[in-house]
């Protein structure tokens, strides 16, 4: 274990310096200050923005959970999930899509509809998920209550 | 002095404190936000950064040749494999990326935030391996759509941060392989179906799996031909373009629209002992070939075309040059742009699938194509596949 994780700590401490060293012989100078603000900024924008609103998302599931049922609140998550996935991985063609680009064989997807299209079908996953757990949820109370 | 600084610090902790708690508490949910969690999702988006590590590291070797490391032409659709595998395993690593962090939130807010000069360090590792993982897939997502609004080269960045993302996933590795291999031996009470606060633990891999799978089933098409029906986010169609192939870089944008029409065009091919120029009619005239290759981009679309020419050999051997033991110098009319000059290194020179390309799926090359010439070549990326040839020189 021990010789494991040295060797890893200085294998990695060997490729990260071979990182720095790229870094700073192919790499003009002038562009160093940008790298580390996307670097910095990719660590604030995460932690600060995208995880606490995860985090908001994950608290309001939690109380609605007894109110819905399990199963219709994960696969509501999950659709969310899905959703923000896809949204993300577009959103660059969405930008790029508005900036143009004289080569037409590029971005040569409707992508704000498709989008639009996902969203509709995974809110209609979502809903009838949501519904069918909380009908579930109170035929099983009304039938605890009854015996 | 002395005692005020104390003070200040000491009520800056006390206000601290409570905050950083109650941000943990807030994000965390042990069941769920386990160690046996992020060893899961860990391991997957381990290996899809090492995939890209690797494939990436490939694609810049055929990109900057080193002399003594001669590169493969065998299977043609090698780097149309390595490349595709590249872009869209970066493109699952987005979710799986996303879904590690989740898992570790809660120890942002751990108190105190520095306990010794190797948690430091530690930390400090971390903090560098998050932002290079989220910068590199951010830019290699920007770098698809063309989209350069990032301060900096791609090409040169991206490399350079993938090895600094390696070496920090290695240290990262080996700080906490006490705790891997913890979760290996499978703790007592540590159930796979655990029911946490936000979701079980089932239920968010399900979505995570779901995320990746849904990710790379509407993207990958671009590249793979099975897939290509279900390709709506990706920047690339296949059969979307001049001839029914998409293309990089149009005549308009690399600016020859003029140069490449020209009545008085010519390709030369200079030699040690001599240059010779060809007129179109004189490459028409040399025995034609016709071949099946893939053109394969960087930025992780390909397709397969029928390509027809003169193969470079014949071609060269019309020139009486010697067959190249050295990387031949290729010139194209695009004045400016990084690849508007390249290098073939020998063993594709002599490789009979290299073809000086007039024709394209059965009609003449599109200018957008690289009209009136271009070299098509086994295994190598588009962006090496010079457009609007107009020289080649053999220097050996």
């Amino acid at each position: 274990m021990r010789a494991a994780r040295t060797a890893l700590v200085g294998v990695g401490l060997g490729l990260a310096a071979f990182g720095g060293f790229l870094v700073l012989t192919e790499i003009a100078p002038s562009r160093w200050l940008g790298i580390a603000v996307w670097v910095g900024a990719a660590i604030l924008l995460h932690d600060g923005v995208v995880a606490p609103v995860v985090v908001a998302i994950g608290l309001g599931a939690a109380r609605v959970r007894g109110r819905v049922g399990d199963r219709g609140v994960t696969i509501a998550q999950g659709a969310l999930v899905v959703g923000a996935i896809l949204t993300a991985i577009t959103v660059p063609a969405l930008v790029a899509s508005t900036l143009g680009n004289p080569n037409p064989t590029i971005l040569v997807g409707s992508y704000g509809i498709a989008l639009a299209v996902i969203w509709a079908v995974l809110l209609v996953v979502a809903a009838i998920a949501l519904r069918v757990s909380r009908t579930r949820l109170l035929r099983a109370e009304r039938a605890a209550r009854t015996k | 002095m002395a005692g005020f600084t104390e003070r200040a610090s000491a009520r800056i902790a006390e206000r601290l404190e409570p905050l950083m708690g109650a941000a943990h508490d807030a994000a965390s949910d042990p069941p769920v936000k386990a160690a046996r969690t992020t060893v899961v999702i860990g391991r997957l988006l381990g290996a899809a950064f090492l995939i890209c590590f690797a494939t990436g590291v490939y694609s810049h070797l055929l990109q900057s040749p080193l002399p003594w490391l001669p590169m493969p032409t065998r299977p043609v659709e090698l780097y149309r494999v390595t490349q595709g595998l590249h872009v869209i395993t970066g493109t699952a690593a987005v979710p799986l990326l996303l879904a590690k962090l989740w898992t570790v939130y809660p120890r942002l807010f751990a108190w105190p935030p520095v306990r010794s000069v190797p948690h430091f360090l530690e930390r400090a590792s971390i903090a560098v391996l998050v932002g290079v993982s989220l910068v590199e897939v951010t830019i290699g997502l920007m770098n698809l759509v063309q989209w350069y609004a990032f301060p900096f080269p791609f090409r040169a960045t991206h490399f350079a941060l993938a090895w600094v993302l390696i070496g920090a996933l290695a240290i990262h590795l080996g700080v906490k392989l006490p705790v891997i291999a913890k979760v290996w031996r499978r703790p007592e009470g540590d159930r796979a179906d655990a029911a946490g606060r936000f979701v079980s633990r089932r239920g968010f891999l399900a979505a995570v799996g779901a995320a990746v799978a849904s990710a790379v089933a509407l993207t990958a098409g671009q590249t793979v031909p099975a897939l290509a029906p279900l390709n709506v986010l990706a920047p690339r169609r296949m059969g979307v373009g001049p001839q029914g192939l998409p293309i990089n870089r149009t005549a308009a944008q690399a600016g020859v629209t003029e140069t490449a029409v020209a009545p008085d065009w010519v390709l030369t091919v200079a030699t040690p002992s001599g240059s010779r120029d060809f007129t179109l009619d004189d490459l028409r005239a040399l025995p034609q070939a016709e071949e099946v290759l893939p053109i394969a981009c960087v930025e992780g679309w390909s397709q397969s075309a029928t390509w027809r020419g003169v193969r470079l050999v014949d071609l060269l051997a019309a020139a009486d040059a010697a067959e190249p033991t050295a990387p031949l110098r290729i010139e194209s009319l695009q004045e400016r742009g990084a690849f508007a000059r390249t290098e073939m290194p020998p063993q594709y020179a002599r490789d009979p699938l290299t073809l000086v390309a007039l024709e394209l799926n059965g009609g003449t090359l599109d200018l957008d194509h690289g009209f009136p010439a271009r070299v098509i070549a086994p295994g190598r990326p588009g962006v090496m596949q010079t457009k609007w040839l107009r020289r080649i020189e053999v220097t050996a």
